[in-house]
């Protein structure tokens, strides 16, 4: 009894296997109808290549760029795009466990602080001869906006647009607060004063933040005095004088005690751009990338403008620099390079295609695409396209790509500005600390 | 040698005879396979695998090198924020579990009494156990320890503050926060409390109050004797849930304010995942497995003098 009810249920499950191992051959053999024609006339007209592209972005950015997909596949019958795309929270770990699968899509949205790590590392595929050949027409990009993208002097990423950073603020806020607002050239000098004035006429706070915040912020300074954030070879900090920390965190932590800038407690509650301080009337400046504008004013329901980081007294080089927002780069695995960077040439160079990206990832770097863009922006592109023009005038080149250890070194300061301001440590020894730090890590990072 | 393959022999060939007792386990391991594949290649596989690792610098991105003890090395000698990570998560675990385990008691004891609708109540009381754990509660658990949050709203409301505060970005209160969430999934130890105690025998309660022992006296002298059974296993499965602890502090607080809430776990994610130090991270990984087993092995060793267990006095 037992004995054939056990061959029974062994029968099933063997049954079960070969069903659905045959089951996965099944399509192959006999296609659906309706879409064999298809594929036939396709194959016809030449290979059928499918190329897989991932990024990260909000829910603005997927619905634009996957309308582009549609219609690049228009224009390019024979190339298959296979959309992936999340959030950034969690894009970085996905990509790290499909390269160590050495399977990266074919093409992927890249950043500057992850650049150099995954071109150097021999992921990546490089450009340069592409660009030679016309292939990926970048003649209409100025070199600044391209450089970005170069390890070693080849071309790893292609940049989407441009941006840089900013203090946006509250053109109304300034005026009932009978306050001027920031002109061009104005210095840390009148910010601190524009900024105590603001909290002492409205009672709320001045900025969301120091300019820049702690990272970008400090990396400004410290290109203001000349010198770069890393050094060349990205084995220790570029300054040498631990008193340009000093300097710098010594006027936020005065703003903080005096209640003109939030405590980091405040500002620890924020996660995203739209629901920075300035967006409910809390602050009146706030401190982001300038392509954020667009999500931030459409959070705030009101008109914001944007002005530059103030700038120093005698200062060596402008602090300022146009930063690529982020890149295209196409991995060195993948098997169709050539038709991965004639998406991206579409992507780059196609006035229809800009027209529904709509410089959501920055400002276009191809000349033509602007100028085909401005007369339909909105308002907030205005700004946005005004405010890059601006920067592009007053710029220095862009510091080397970051160098592997970075975002370690991004949570140490982090941690070390908190400590800062909350007084556990003083300033002298957080710059002390965050020196030794950051060089260990550095250090661990280029063995 | 030659013996054991004899033996093997031998018990393949009464394995043969025993047709019907084989082929009842065949289908045994057909029905589980599906599990024990699963096992073997999701669980077994990286763990060894992670073992391999935690001897090797691996940035995920190229292949690993083999380094030896280097990871331990530096963990132990200059990595200041495994020393950090490792006292808060430590603090946490000696906070939360005798909270964690005297909440859930004091409503178990409650619940003894079968009252009208009390199964009701046991539900309500559970769900945060249910649901504790997950990404929707550690979000609200943010909106109601926010500046603007809920909590500050009622403060305000009654005069005892009048500026909004930051529970959550305060390095002094931040893992506060964290612990009383954990107290506040007491559901799974109340309801294994439940069971123990109606376990007891009714006839031990009669016995004491008959020689004049009150309700305080009763719980003390009867109750939590007859218990710690109960109370010894929810120690346990409470302290190695309490070292693992990941997702409450990943959304609530990332570990901030600098560190001040850096949990073992969540130091362990972002090494590996954040910075890319796969090995680094593995051998934290299996540092923590050795910090459990010790403190399980601790808890059992001590498990003689405390826990008292009544058939083993009967036989």
């Amino acid at each position: 009894m037992k004995k054939w009810l056990a061959g029974i249920l062994i029968g099933v499950m063997a049954m079960s296997m070969l069903m659905t191992g045959c089951g996965e051959k099944v399509p192959g053999d006999t296609p659906e109808e309706g879409s064999a024609p298809v594929k036939q006339t396709e194959k016809d007209a030449s290979e059928q290549v499918e190329l897989r592209l991932m990024w990260w972005g909000s829910q603005n950015r997927h619905d634009r760029t996957l309308e582009v997909t549609d219609k690049f596949r228009e224009k390019y019958p024979n190339i298959m795009i296979e959309p992936e795309f999340s959030g950034w929270d969690g894009y970085w770990e996905k990509i790290a466990a499909q390269a160590a699968a050495n399977n990266l899509p074919d093409i992927f949205q890249q950043d500057y602080a992850y650049l150099k790590q995954y071109a150097e590392k021999g992921l990546l595929a490089g450009l340069n001869d592409y660009v030679e050949s016309k292939q990926l027409d970048l003649t209409d990009a100025s070199e600044n906006s391209i450089s970005g993208g170069k390890i070693n002097g080849n071309l790893y990423g292609v940049n989407l647009g441009t941006n840089s950073l900013t203090v946006a603020y509250d053109p109304a806020l300034f005026q009932s607060a009978g306050v001027p607002q920031p002109q061009p050239g104005w210095t840390w000098e009148d910010y601190m004063e524009t900024v105590r004035k603001l909290h002492q006429a409205l009672g709320i706070y001045g900025d969301g933040s120091i300019p820049g915040n702690y990272f970008h912020g400090l990396k400004h300074y410290v290109r203001q005095h000349g010198f770069t954030f890393y050094n060349a070879d990205g084995s220790k900090l570029g300054y040498e004088d631990d008193q340009l920390f000093v300097n710098f965190f010594k006027r936020e932590l005065d703003l903080v005690r005096e209640g003109v800038l939030p405590k980091p407690d405040v500002r620890l509650e924020i996660k995203s751009v739209e629901n920075e301080l300035i967006v409910e009337g809390k602050a009146a400046m706030s401190q982001v990338h300038s392509n954020q504008l667009v999500a931030m004013v459409k959070a705030a329901d009101r008109p914001l403008s944007l002005a530059m980081i103030p700038s120093l007294k005698g200062e060596k080089k402008p602090g300022h620099y146009l930063k690529p927002s982020m890149f295209f780069s196409v991995a060195k695995s993948s098997k169709n390079v050539s038709e991965a960077v004639q998406f991206i040439n579409y992507f780059t160079n196609d006035v229809e295609a800009n027209k529904v990206l709509m410089a959501e990832r920055g400002v276009p770097i191809s000349s033509k695409v602007r100028e085909a863009l401005e007369p339909s922006l909105s308002d907030v592109q205005k700004t946005i396209f005004e405010y890059i023009n601006l920067v592009i005038e007053n710029s220095s080149p862009i510091d080397p790509p970051d160098p592997a250890g970075h975002s370690e070194v991004d949570k140490l300061l982090d941690n070390i500005q908190a400590e800062m301001l909350y007084e556990k440590i003083t300033l002298e020894e957080g710059a002390e600390k965050f020196r030794t730090r950051a060089n260990q890590i550095l250090e661990k990072n280029k063995k | 040698m030659q013996t054991a393959q004899t033996v093997i022999k031998t018990k393949v060939k009464s394995g043969l005879q025993k047709a019907t007792f084989e082929s009842d386990n065949i289908a045994g391991y057909i029905f589980i396979a599906p599990w024990l594949l699963g096992f073997f290649i999701f669980t077994i596989f990286p763990i060894l695998s992670s073992f391999a690792l935690s001897f090797t610098k691996y940035d995920i991105l190229s292949a690993p090198v083999f380094v030896g003890l280097q990871n331990y090395k530096e963990i132990f000698l200059t990595d200041e924020r495994f020393w950090k990570a490792l006292t808060v998560t430590f603090f946490y675990v000696i906070v939360y579990v005798p909270l964690r385990l005297s909440f859930a008691l004091a409503v178990a004891m409650l619940f003894r009494v079968n009252r009208r609708g009390v199964s009701v109540y046991r539900t309500i009381f559970y769900i945060p156990s249910i649901i504790g754990g997950s990404v929707a509660v550690a979000v609200m658990w943010r909106q109601l320890f926010g500046v603007d949050g809920a909590l500050n709203s009622i403060l305000k409301f009654l005069g005892i503050i009048d500026k909004g505060f930051g529970w959550l970005g305060n390095p002094g209160t931040a893992i506060w926060t964290l612990i009383l969430l954990a107290v506040w999934q007491f559901g799974s130890p109340m309801l294994i409390f439940l069971a123990g105690l109606k376990q007891i025998p009714a006839s031990l309660y009669e016995a004491a109050s008959i020689d004049g022992a009150n309700k305080w006296q009763q719980f003390i002298k009867v109750t939590i004797p007859s218990l710690t059974p109960i109370i010894f296993f929810n120690l346990i499965m409470q302290t190695i849930n309490g070292f693992m602890a990941f997702t409450q502090c990943y959304i609530i607080t990332e570990g901030g304010p600098f560190d001040s809430t850096l949990f073992y776990a969540v130091y362990l994610f972002e090494k590996s995942f954040k910075f890319y130090a796969m090995g680094y991270g593995s051998a934290l990984a299996w540092i923590l497995l050795v910090i459990i087993a010790v403190f399980t092995g601790i808890v059992f060793k001590s498990s003689s003098y405390w826990v008292y267990y009544e058939s083993k006095e009967k036989w």
